[in-house]
């Protein structure tokens, strides 16, 4: 029997050191094709990627922590704005701060989120690591900076400013950012396979994304507003998220607008939509 | 076996700044066929452009643009591929993140890339540092390093040289003692010698022989023709 006639592992037991290069002392991969060794395969390529991800951060913290600046930035603009017109009080509660940072928080995890999808074509990964497996890596490590910004940022507050900052229920709290996120997903992918079509359209998503901060209730509270405009920036779905946000901060906050399942379908529709635009234009990327 | 099931595969005409909208060019069109990845192939016909693409589709680094691929084998990444390195991390992260990828003791494979690179302290440098050569390599030797069961080469068998020394070569000829390759780039000199079977793509067609003698010919006819136009 010729020895490639062998299994790879019998074949790796037969390695020896010859010309001073040792290989037999890396081990073969189970050769068995199962769902379990397939998931045990793709969870070991997604630690590799989120393991490399934070590697990479570490050698850029400053950038890293620059890029979560912005939302502290506009928070100080808008409250410096507010004082600058000797308006003190807050749209709601007690705090300003705690107002426009319960608005700016939940939208930028949405922001932030869903920009830079990573699109890179096939070329510039290896075979083992798919577009989705990086664009899922993007997503938990944004989740994971906001998760401790949010702890940073409203610690701050909570013990400085407010003690309203520790949210009363938590269930909303998390069920509007896991709503931003799983919506920030899904138009992430609808902006990348748009971006795939058209280049200048990452130019236009950028805008677009921070002019919607206007119309998602983080400046001011929905429900306080005139009949007519509540009822158009009611079809934006963020507002639904930062209202929910906020009805675990605040435990009067008016909940008129607010429509949890209308929110649900937008998340749905949204990750459906961009899981098939991302499928169309998955063969359309060979470069 | 790497089995092409309908598998065709379209390029964009311009790689720069392509989008889904940009004109492609066809290099393989509906073709069904069965790879052997025990045996050692040579790859003739098409451009080298082409011949590249194909081996990158092979490889599972580009996708097909209609059909399936089944890889019933361990296929290597094109070696000297550059794919996603990260070019702040050093060499040696670089290596250990392979072995998270590809499912391998991370120790032995960074002391094997370790030994046969001969990057010396370059090794703990970040990899954007490496010279271009370097970083192709870095990529040939990590592709080695690892055990599969077909190697695939777009630039011709390594040979020893003086820059690269004798180790990758011997660390090649070692994978390749058991395992199967699939190359591009072979000198003609060397493919009655060394090959089993031939592959020729050739206007979208693909086709598997083991006469060698009568695939070279075919092979030069084609590029013959191929030169007249």
């Amino acid at each position: 029997m010729r020895s490639r006639d062998l299994t790879p592992r019998a074949q790796q037991r037969l390695s020896t050191e010859p010309n001073g290069v040792a290989v037999g002392v890396l081990s073969v991969a189970a050769e068995v094709k199962s769902f379990g060794t397939d998931l045990r395969r793709y969870l070991k390529v997604m630690s590799a990627l989120l393991i490399r991800e934070f590697e990479n951060r570490k050698h850029e913290p400053f950038l890293s922590a620059l890029e979560l600046l912005e939302p502290i930035v506009l928070l100080g603009t808008v409250i410096g704005f507010k004082y600058l017109m000797d308006s003190h009080s807050s749209p709601y509660g007690t705090s300003v701060v705690l107002f426009y940072a319960s608005g700016f928080y939940p939208k930028y995890l949405w922001i932030w989120t869903s920009r830079y999808m990573p699109q890179g074509t096939p070329r510039k990964r290896f075979p083992t690591e798919q577009r989705l497996d990086y664009i899922f890596v993007h997503v938990v490590s944004n989740a994971t900076d906001y998760i401790v910004l949010g702890l940073l940022g409203f610690g701050f507050i909570y013990l400085f400013l407010t003690p309203q900052a520790l949210p009363f229920d938590f269930v909303p709290v998390f069920e509007a950012l896991a709503a931003m996120l799983a919506l920030a997903f899904g138009w992430g992918l609808i902006s990348m396979a748009l971006t795939r079509l058209f280049r200048f359209w990452k130019f236009i998503a950028m805008g677009l994304n921070r002019s919607l901060i206007i119309i998602s209730g983080a400046l001011y509270v929905p429900d306080f507003m005139p009949p007519d405009f509540r009822y158009w920036i009611s079809f934006n779905p963020m507002l639904h998220g930062v209202a929910l946000f906020r009805t675990g901060i605040y435990p009067t906050f008016p909940k008129l607008v607010l429509d949890k399942t209308y929110l649900t379908h937008w998340v749905i529709a949204a990750i459906l939509i961009g899981l098939v635009l991302e499928r169309v234009t998955r063969r359309s990327e060979t470069v | 076996m790497i089995i092409l099931r309908d598998v065709s595969l379209s390029v964009p005409q311009t790689r720069k700044k392509a989008t889904t909208l940009t004109a492609r060019r066809t290099i393989l069109s509906d073709t069904t066929i069965s790879i052997p990845t025990d045996r050692r192939i040579a790859l003739l016909g098409g451009s080298n452009q082409d011949n590249t693409a194909f081996l990158n589709l092979l490889g599972g680094v580009v996708i097909p643009s209609r059909g399936t691929i089944s890889r019933l084998a361990k296929v290597s990444f094109p070696a000297g591929h550059l794919g996603s390195f990260s070019h702040e991390l050093s060499v040696r992260s670089n290596v250990a993140h392979f072995a998270r990828l590809y499912d391998v003791d991370r120790k032995s494979l960074i002391a094997l890339v370790e030994r046969v690179a001969h990057l010396g302290p370059a090794f703990e440098e970040p990899y954007g540092r490496l010279k271009s050569l370097q970083k192709r390599d870095l990529s040939q030797v990590i592709s080695f390093s690892i055990p599969f069961d077909v190697y695939i080469l777009c630039s011709g068998l390594p040979q020893p040289d003086k820059r690269r020394g004798e180790n990758v070569y011997n660390l090649f000829l070692e994978r390749t003692r058991h395992a199967g390759m699939i190359v591009q780039g072979a000198n003609l000199r060397y493919i009655k010698k060394y090959f089993e079977m031939i592959l020729i793509l050739h206007q979208g067609k693909l086709r598997l022989f083991d006469d060698i003698d009568y695939a070279v010919h075919l092979a030069q006819k084609v590029k013959f023709r191929a030169s007249l136009k």
